[in-house]
């Protein structure tokens, strides 16, 4: 019996030592073991977590605090909710599903890695999926990669075009989640979009994955929740009761890669391209997100909402994956 | 001061019940707790009544944590149980004892059926009428399945005289609600637990330490390996249409070692904690994929309930004494309802029935394969044959529907292309590492596995600690920021 109540207290011993030495770990800085950084675990986050509670902010385009009003009743007539954009949308429809399951609508989610506002204004593809979902809402997350673009008004008439495309389709546009000050190019967005339609994400600060740009899994979720308790504010809001669950299914998720794979992409435009590169003063860096692998720098497994099947680059016979692309 | 302020505010948040956020073995949370449990459990060890009492109330508390206040119905049933276990004790005629035995049956399945199965027989009521369905508004309670099923051998043992029923409701509770085994197993038998529990005998230093060493090893499975390889078997199954047969073969293979790794692993930190405490639940799986046939799979997969299949339900519909014919259908019954307890859903319905027919027409070909000589061939053939069918069994029991089920197999049969494969390996390296060291893992010899086992307990205790923060730390570094619960937590 001694015998096991001693290693019942090297037990206790071990364990509360182990806990000490992570919790320790979570809450100090850096920690690196040779070339090596060490990953904290969550302690620190699930302890010091804030209500956050609307936690939105945003300057109107003269720089005031932008002025929030409820101007109508949330639609709850909407069925169905069309997300689409860049490598960031996954991490906003996610947790709408879960918001499409609490408030009965669905959501059906497109993600086009390394789109932008070029990409999607100069082919169908926008217009098949509207065809196809027959959306009655539509949230946009576009502009990650043109985020530091130093001619980012020469991207105006794109914008427009995409919201032409939505043909009077009530939308909300959600800003990228600026990992560095950009030069202008939001304000440019808020200045060419409808009044009360761009979410300004810049305010949050969200933490990031490996890439140190894609918001984590549990970030998406809290920008997410953010933008939901924004949206009663909006020209025409969708239902946004916060969800108690977690996410679930997106239905019928298609994802797109540019240039290939099993189901090509509608052709871009002939003379258009995404990045002039003596233009742009900075993109997103390329991050080889090989089809069906989550990317290193989604933190989250993609369970329940899908951002659908990521095509094999490399399928065709002969074609090798790019080893880096702008997102 | 703010700041610790929130941060003991939000530990008070973390007691409460939080239905997103279910109690799970390889939370920080439990481990925390944890440590809070195990210098209580030590002094009170040695009285058996105070230690039932606290390890009942922790067991409680912890399924009050999953499941919020559906504890207070497990406390209610296992009062009924209880009572009725010792009305059909005392009773002599038999006509009442059975009678007793099956009302008891009756209370635990009908609670069963109508938390797990209502909207299911709705839904398909209102399909043969063409009614209109309004699905109930019906929580499932976590691991109901598991201790309802606990329950019924516990009166059915006592109604066939093989225990006497527990001495008082508490530990009849204690054996109910334990807390390594209540959400998701193993299914313990009351012959077995009870007097482990009237013993009370205080663990060896062998017996805590083998118990930390399994509960590594299931974190290593289920919250480190299950959890990556999913994040791709999870593209493939949630979106079949868009994948090549290459992709598809390799998400079949990657849910068929998810699902062991995540079951096993909890298996393996449940039985790994009860050991700690003392207590042995037997072994629930045995390398599974290691089986010649589809008898030795279901000797090997998920035992405990395999067990309670065939001595609660296939001997007693008659076994194998009531001649061939119906040795075969008492077989595809038993398997049927054994699919059906995973799940309402069809899908679940007719992967048990697969295995059923598969069971079948082993025995049925038992004859002729004991004429064919054990060789190195052989042995291969009949492995691949095992592995392959349970494999695809697999696909029905993980898809979102029977659709994409068949457009999953016929991807792997139609669109398969080898010259796909160095691709595939070079876009996943990390992910086809893990699957290789899955099923090397799988191979090796019990002994070795027995021997590192050995290695670790007799080691110092600074390299236990290194071992297990280094298990904490491979789970934090491919943690997914969202706990991933078990897969068999929804039964």
């Amino acid at each position: 019996m001694k015998q096991g109540r001693k290693a019942y207290l090297y037990l206790w011993l071990l364990l509360a030592v182990a806990l000490a030495a992570v919790c320790a770990i979570a809450f100090v800085g850096e920690v690196r073991l040779g070339g090596w950084e060490v990953r904290k675990g969550t302690f620190r986050e699930v302890l010091l977590a804030e209500e956050k509670a609307g936690a939105y902010e945003a300057e109107e385009a003269d720089g005031e605090p932008e002025q929030l009003t409820v101007t109508a009743e949330a639609d709850s007539t909407v069925r169905n909710v069309l997300i689409f954009g860049d490598s960031m949308t996954i991490l906003v429809a996610n947790r709408l599903a879960a918001y499409g399951e609490e408030n009965g609508y669905k959501v059906t989610s497109v993600t086009w890695d390394g789109s932008s506002s070029v990409t999607w204004s100069s082919c169908d593809t926008l217009d098949n999926f509207i065809a196809r979902v027959k959306p009655d809402f539509i949230v946009v997350t576009l502009g990650s990669n043109e985020l530091f673009l130093k001619n980012f008004d020469s991207r105006r008439p794109y914008v427009e075009k995409v919201v032409a495309k939505m043909k009077g389709i009530p939308f909300v546009w959600i800003s990228p989640p600026n990992w560095k000050e950009d030069v202008g190019f939001n304000k440019m967005m808020r200045q060419t979009l409808p009044a009360g339609t761009f979410y300004d994400s810049n305010k949050l600060t969200l933490a990031r994955g490996k890439d140190n740009i894609h918001p984590t899994v549990r970030a998406g979720i809290e920008w997410t929740d953010s933008i939901m308790s924004w949206m009663p504010y909006t020209p025409h809001p969708i239902a946004s009761r916060r969800p108690t669950g977690k996410a679930t299914r997106i239905h019928d998720a298609h994802y797109f890669k540019a240039g290939g794979g099993r189901m090509a992409a509608p052709p871009v435009a002939a003379g258009l391209d995404d990045e002039k590169p003596e233009e742009a003063s900075e993109h997103m860096p390329g991050v080889a997100t090989e089809p069906g692998v989550a990317p290193e720098h989604e933190q989250g497994r993609q369970t329940g909402a899908q951002s659908g099947a990521k095509l094999e680059a490399g399928s065709e016979p002969g074609q090798q994956a790019p080893a880096a692309e702008a997102e | 001061m703010d700041q610790f302020a929130l941060g003991l505010k939000n530990l008070g948040g973390l007691f409460t019940y939080d239905p997103g956020a279910p109690m799970l073995f390889s939370s920080g949370f439990f481990w925390f707790l944890f440590i809070l449990f195990l210098p209580v459990y030590i002094l009170l060890k040695g009285s058996r009544a105070k230690m039932v009492l606290f390890v009942v109330g922790f067991s409680l508390y912890f399924y009050y944590k999953s499941s919020g206040l559906f504890f207070l119905m497990l406390m209610a049933t296992s009062a009924i149980d209880w009572i009725i276990s010792w009305g059909i004790f005392r009773e002599r005629r038999r006509g009442r004892r059975l009678g007793l035995m099956w009302l008891s049956i009756a209370i635990s399945l009908s609670i069963l059926g109508y938390f797990k199965y209502a909207n299911f027989f709705l839904w398909n009521w209102n399909a043969m009428v063409e009614g209109n369905f309004q699905p109930l508004d019906i929580i499932l309670p976590v691991g109901i399945s598991f201790y309802t099923f606990q329950s019924i051998s516990y009166v059915v043992d006592v109604y066939k005289r093989r225990i006497t029923p527990a001495r008082s409701w508490f530990d009849y509770l204690f054996f109910l609600s334990f807390f390594p085994a209540l959400v998701a197993g193993p299914i313990v038998r009351a012959d077995y637990f009870l007097p482990q529990l009237r013993k009370n005998v205080m663990p060896t230093s062998a017996m805590i330490w083998a118990g930390l060493w399994l509960v590594i090893i299931g974190i290593a499975k289920k919250a480190v390996i299950a959890d990556y390889i999913a994040q791709y078997n999870d593209l493939v199954f949630d979106n079949p249409a868009v994948y090549t047969g290459v992709q598809a073969l390799m998400g079949v293979l990657g849910y068929t070692m998810q699902i062991y790794c995540d079951f096993s692993g909890y298996s393996d930190m449940a039985i790994g904690l009860a050991l700690i405490m003392g207590f042995r639940l037997g072994i629930n799986f045995d390398s599974p994929y290691r089986s010649r046939n589809l008898t030795e799979f279901w000797r090997r997969w998920h035992i405990s309930l395999s067990s309670w299949l065939r001595d609660y339900l296939y001997i007693p519909l008659g076994g194998n004494r009531k001649g061939t014919l119906r040795t075969y259908v008492n077989n595809f019954l038993t398997m049927l309802i054994g699919g059906l307890w995973h799940g309402a859903a069809w899908k679940f319905v007719f992967w048990g029935a697969m295995h059923g027919v598969g069971l079948a027409v082993h025995k049925a070909c038992r004859p002729w394969l004991v004429r064919i000589p054990d060789n190195a061939l052989t042995v291969f053939c009949g492995w691949l044959l095992t592995f392959v069918y349970v494999s695809l069994l697999w696909v029905f029991f993980r898809a979102a529907s029977f659709e994409d089920s068949l457009l999953i197999i016929r991807n792997i049969f139609v669109d398969f292309e080898w010259r796909q494969f160095p691709q595939f390996f070079t876009n996943r390296m990390v992910w086809c590492l893990f699957m290789l060291a899955l099923i090397v893992m799988h191979f090796v010899p019990q002994r070795w596995a027995d021997r590192l086992q050995d290695v670790f307990v007799a080691s110092p205790w600074v390299v236990k600690l290194l071992v297990f923060l280094c298990s904490v730390q491979m789970v934090i570094e491919f943690m997914t920021a969202e706990v991933q619960p078990f897969i068999y937590f929804q039964f």
